[in-house]
């Protein structure tokens, strides 16, 4: 090693000179190595020791980036949860079965609930069409829904942080290509064991004045304020991805997120509109100007999503 | 700050190396809802960096291609089992997952006979005469890397080589920003001295140790 000249405490030391490198010293550092030749001597060794570094990275040996990635996928796969690892089969998108992904292993009794749910729901479907009167409920829904709104506006939701479900309208543009839009924020549903049930009080809880039936027990009626834990934002984009991949397709406005425990797992319950609705007399498109939107409660055809509200797993999925 | 003559001087974040891909939440989420091309891709965004990250921690390209493997499928099963939250960035995660594989190989490796102490110092010292310089270099800089304590040495590699900023140096190593930023100091002089290039003087105070 050479001979060094004695350390001088007028200098600034290796450590403020390498956080200059860094662009992190404060102005006097600056001001002293601006002036000083040796100091500008030392930060130029330091800043020669990190240049050596990332100059001299390789590449990774041939082969090895496709072995790597090879095992890594594999191990993926096999540590992926069963109930999601599977690509269910493509099916219409008018006509996709009530299918709950948590359960699926046991199909036999799934299979007899959900053709009992698809009756239930077809005959709500069909309601409308046999009530008289639809019109004046739904504009009632909607000037509920209007005041409630204007009661507790709230910006657009950061495309990176979680979707909060305070008021009706939180949805925010980073959940839609298509730009504004309302999403009932649903009181929360409490413990629900069943998909049907928890369709049953997400049709109820979209409701204004009419809690949802799995709530009541659990959670404060009409609690839309109770449903302020956050929603991850995150679950959007994955509910969306694997839908467009999956039996159901393309999924259009959000219209509903609401807070429940799954099976005694914390999750979320997000009501879609299908990105071509089924032509369904009496469903009106959503208004997407941000006015007092017809298409902003969850309605037949929607489609029901039941994700984890930590990891966005998909739990269940049906049609409403 | 202006840059002075002969410093290359401040680098910023957007430096060489650094994966960026503007599509990567897209890819995420796709991964999260078991896209495998979209794993695929997204692996192949990140790996030359972890490959490399491994390659200067464990010293030499075996160990190192290992440890990269192993990262890998690390990665990918924090991905399948939900570990990264996306709290922070998926590179940060990313390497710290990586590092941790580092030195897990690094631990299987020190069962194995190595050169240690005045050894490494006087193989640090040995002068790279007749080969290619860029060969000599890198096997300068491998054998600097190696006499490094290995806090230094993670240190500097996840600075200098990953582009981390002090704060995910400290988030990925689990300590504060202030020994981060010793680290990496400490690291960068004794790095400059075992390379050669000492500057003026290297004993200068350093007040944190």
């Amino acid at each position: 090693m050479n001979p060094r000249p004695t350390r001088d405490p007028m200098h600034p030391d290796d450590e403020a000179l390498s956080a200059w490198v860094d662009d992190h010293a404060g102005p006097e550092v600056v001001d002293h190595v601006t002036t000083c030749r040796e100091c500008q001597a030392r930060a130029a060794a330091l800043a020669s020791a990190r240049d050596a570094l990332g100059a001299a990275v390789t590449a990774p040996p041939p082969g090895l980036t496709e072995r790597a990635i090879a095992a890594a996928t594999t191990a993926w796969a096999e540590a992926r949860p069963s109930e999601t690892r599977q690509t269910p089969p493509p099916v219409s998108r008018a006509h996709a079965p009530v299918v709950d992904l948590a359960t699926r292993r046991r199909s036999g009794r799934l299979v007899a609930l959900g053709a009992a749910a698809a009756a239930v729901l077809a005959l709500v479907a069909v309601s409308p069409l046999l009530d008289s009167d639809p019109p004046q409920q739904t504009a009632a829904q909607d000037q509920a829904a209007d005041e409630t709104s204007k009661a507790g506006e709230s910006p657009a939701a950061d495309s990176t942080g979680p979707m909060r479900t305070a008021g009706p309208e939180t949805a925010g543009a980073d959940l839609a290509e298509s730009g504004a839009f309302r999403t009932r924020a649903g009181p929360d549903l409490g413990e629900v064991g069943d998909l049907d049930d928890v369709a049953r009080a997400v049709r109820a809880g979209a409701t204004p004045g009419a809690p949802a039936p799995a709530a009541e027990a659990a959670a404060p009626p009409n609690s839309i304020a109770a449903a302020a834990a956050p929603v991850n934002s995150a679950c959007d984009g994955i509910v969306r991805a694997r839908a467009a991949t999956g039996e159901v397709g393309d999924l259009g406005l959000l219209v509903y997120a609401a807070t429940l425990r799954y099976q005694g797992e914390p999750a979320l319950a997000l009501v879609y509109r299908r990105a071509e609705p089924p032509t369904v007399p009496g469903d009106d498109p959503p208004d997407r100007n941000g006015g007092p939107s017809p298409g902003a409660n969850p309605a037949p055809g929607d489609v029901l999503f039941i994700v984890t509200s930590g990891d966005c797993r998909a739990l269940a999925v049906s049609n409403l | 700050m202006a840059t002075l003559p002969g410093i290359d001087g401040p680098r910023k974040p957007e430096g060489r190396g650094r994966p960026v891909d503007e599509r990567e939440p897209e890819l995420l989420a796709a991964v999260l809802a078991g896209d495998r091309a979209a794993l695929d891709r997204l692996l192949r965004n990140h790996f030359d960096r972890i490959y490399a990250l491994c390659r200067r921690l464990t010293g030499n390209d075996a160990d190192g291609a290992d440890a990269a493997q192993e990262a890998l499928i690390a990665i990918t099963r924090g991905l399948a089992g939900g570990r990264f939250d996306g709290r922070s960035r998926f590179s940060t995660w990313a390497y710290r997952v990586a590092t941790n594989a580092c030195l897990d190989e690094m631990r299987r490796r020190s069962r194995r006979p190595q050169l240690v102490g005045d050894e490494i110092l006087a193989a640090t010292a040995a002068p790279m005469a007749g080969v290619d310089r860029a060969v000599a270099d890198r096997v300068d800089i491998d054998r600097a890397l190696g006499g490094l304590p290995l806090d230094y040495r993670t240190a500097v590699v996840l600075r200098d080589l990953c582009q981390l900023d002090y704060g995910e140096i400290a988030e990925v190593l689990d300590i504060p920003t202030g020994t981060v930023r010793s680290r990496i100091a400490r690291g960068r002089a004794a790095l400059a001295d075992r390379l050669g290039n000492p500057g003026t003087f290297s004993d200068r105070p350093t007040p944190r140790s």
